[in-house]
């Protein structure tokens, strides 16, 4: 033979005494299939000069005709991969169907988990939710709330606001809180208590009217919370900036659009141009001159057309209507006021 | 030629596994099957217990030394050969029967270690229903040989009183309470002994598969 590859040095493989380089010789030996057959061959030679346990082939082999017995030649294939496979592929396939339905469900929350409430232009309307609190909801807003959870689980009067709205809350016998999200990530923390919430424009107002509202607010480097006492507004800007402030007692309050009517004092006509677009989703235009304007007044008006006809009677303004779009500006010779 | 003797008259041997000449013949080597062969080809379930009588025992004593227990043993041997008889590998087989049943079990016995002591590892299963006739990776071969190597040294340099624990458990099948009464020792320690030299093992394993996974990708890489 070439290689020094023998029996003596198998046996001794065998029993774990051969050094790392005659493993290497082995390895390059066992690249020959008949090499392998050799192996085998002492391996088997050497496992019955080395018994490590008494086993009775008779009994043994009964047990395997009774196994053989039982399948016929024919189902020749084997029964476990088969079902390994199986497991494995439904396993998988289970699993990406529930990771579908959950995903889909996951993006689609919005629609089925939560419960909307939106107004259009021009309309105001009432709604009680749930919990028995009353909500004012002003043109162009919307309210959403959880389908399932709203006032079943502790602290989940939860509700998502978008535009304005006046909130009436009630008062439950477990002091469940109640709070209003708004969109530049104010919260509004509530016991009970009556309120007007305004999220336009990346601005937030609140104005309380009678009870105790917390405010919770992001502030550059931290949560800031702020709370109110009844007749306090506040104003918080993008940027996190607060005003706070009284609501002066002769003014009327905050929510007499609830009865279409609309209350300035002093109020610059860019302002009243905002609130055409956010209640009536119209697009004001001002000349510089009526820019500079300030309003004071009530007025009374169901839809955009009759505010404007009462802006048009009090300064003797020019009107072009185009569609959503209204041009204002100063007669070039007429007089102004 | 004794070669051609064989085939023409066959009925003259009557034993061929004790030809015992295959030390210094291996050529004929393939020949010690020629019965088996012969019976397989006439009647199948006739080659198949005397496949059966031959190397049942000799495959027993090889599967132990890798998974310590009676039982499992028995089963390993009972299953590559229900596996042989239901494909009807006799049919395909080109290597030597012997060759084909001690891999088989070896890698049977390899592949029930990693899924009982490693249950995630259970996925990367070496295969044990190859192609009859494909030349195995002699880095399986000397793998698993270090891994039984390894196993004896572990269990070897157990405390003897674990040792003996292990070895009831395993190897007799008694119960955790019985080896207590047998050896006069505290149940708790009866355990401990044992997770102690199943930690043991499963830490060897755990050397193993990286070791596997190395020359996996050392053959990828190559």
């Amino acid at each position: 033979m070439k290689t020094a590859i023998n029996k003596a040095l198998l046996f001794a493989h065998f029993e774990g005494r051969t050094t790392p380089l005659q493993i290497e010789l082995l390895r390059e030996w066992l690249q020959e299939a008949d090499n392998q057959q050799l192996y085998y061959g002492w391996l088997q030679e050497w496992e019955q000069q080395n018994p490590q346990i008494i086993s009775d082939p008779d009994v043994a082999y009964l047990k395997f005709q009774q196994q053989t017995a039982g399948t016929s030649q024919a189902a020749a294939t084997p029964r476990m991969p088969v079902w390994k496979q199986w497991r494995i592929q439904s396993f998988f396939m289970a699993a990406s169907v529930t990771a579908l339905v959950l995903t889909v469900a996951y993006m689609t929350r919005n629609y089925w988990a939560m419960r909307t409430i939106a107004t259009d232009y021009g309309e105001v309307r009432s709604v009680v939710l749930p919990d028995g609190s009353c909500v004012t909801l002003n043109a162009n807003s919307e309210l959403r709330l959880s389908r399932f959870s709203f006032g079943t689980l502790s602290p989940s009067r939860e509700v998502f606001l978008k535009g304005e709205a006046e909130f009436a809350v009630v008062h439950t016998p477990t002091h469940d809180h109640f709070r209003v999200h708004t969109t530049n990530d104010v919260e509004v923390v509530v016991l009970g208590t009556e309120f007007v919430v305004n999220t336009r424009r990346n601005n937030t107002r609140v104005e309380l009217n009678r009870g105790k509202v917390q405010l919770r607010y992001p502030a550059p480097d931290q949560i800031s919370t702020l709370t109110m006492r009844p007749g306090d507004w506040v104003n918080l800007s993008a940027g996190g900036q607060a005003k706070r402030g009284r609501v002066d007692t002769r003014q009327q309050p905050a929510t007499t659009w609830k009865n279409y009517e609309y209350n300035f004092q002093r109020t610059p006509m860019p302002e009243i141009a905002n609130l055409l677009a956010d209640n009536f989703g119209l697009t004001v235009q001002l000349d510089s001159a009526l820019a500079r304007r300030k309003v004071t007044g009530t007025f009374h008006a169901h839809n955009a057309d009759e505010l404007v006809q009462a802006l048009v009677e009090l300064f003797d303004i020019d009107v072009i209507r185009d569609g959503k779009t209204i041009q204002l500006s100063v007669p070039k010779s007429g007089p102004i006021q | 030629m004794q070669t051609g003797a064989f085939r023409k008259h066959p009925e003259i041997f009557v034993k061929p596994m004790d030809m015992g000449h295959s030390v210094d013949h291996p050529a004929e080597e393939p020949d010690a099957e020629y019965f088996i062969r012969q019976a397989f080809i006439t009647d199948p379930s006739r080659g198949c217990e005397l496949l059966f009588r031959a190397y049942y025992r000799d495959l027993c004593s090889t599967v132990i030394r890798f998974v310590y227990s009676r039982q499992v043993t028995e089963d390993i041997v009972g299953e590559v050969f229900l596996v042989f008889w239901n494909n009807k590998t006799y049919q395909t087989i080109t290597t030597s029967f012997r060759a084909y049943l001690f891999r088989a079990v070896r890698n049977r016995a390899y592949n029930y270690l990693k899924f009982e002591l490693n249950r995630s590892a259970s996925l990367d299963l070496v295969s044990d229903e190859y192609e009859p006739d494909s030349v195995q990776q002699p880095d399986h071969i000397l793998q698993l040989d270090e891994l039984l190597r390894r196993i004896n040294e572990t269990i070897r340099t157990l405390p003897s009183q674990a040792q003996r624990v292990f070895i009831m458990s395993r190897f007799e099948g008694l119960s955790h309470a019985e080896i207590a009464q047998e050896l006069q020792i505290n149940h708790k320690t009866v355990e401990s002994h044992i997770t102690r030299a199943l930690s043991s093992l499963r830490h060897l394993l755990r050397q193993e598969l990286y070791l596997l996974l190395l020359t996996l990708f050392g053959v990828i890489g190559s």
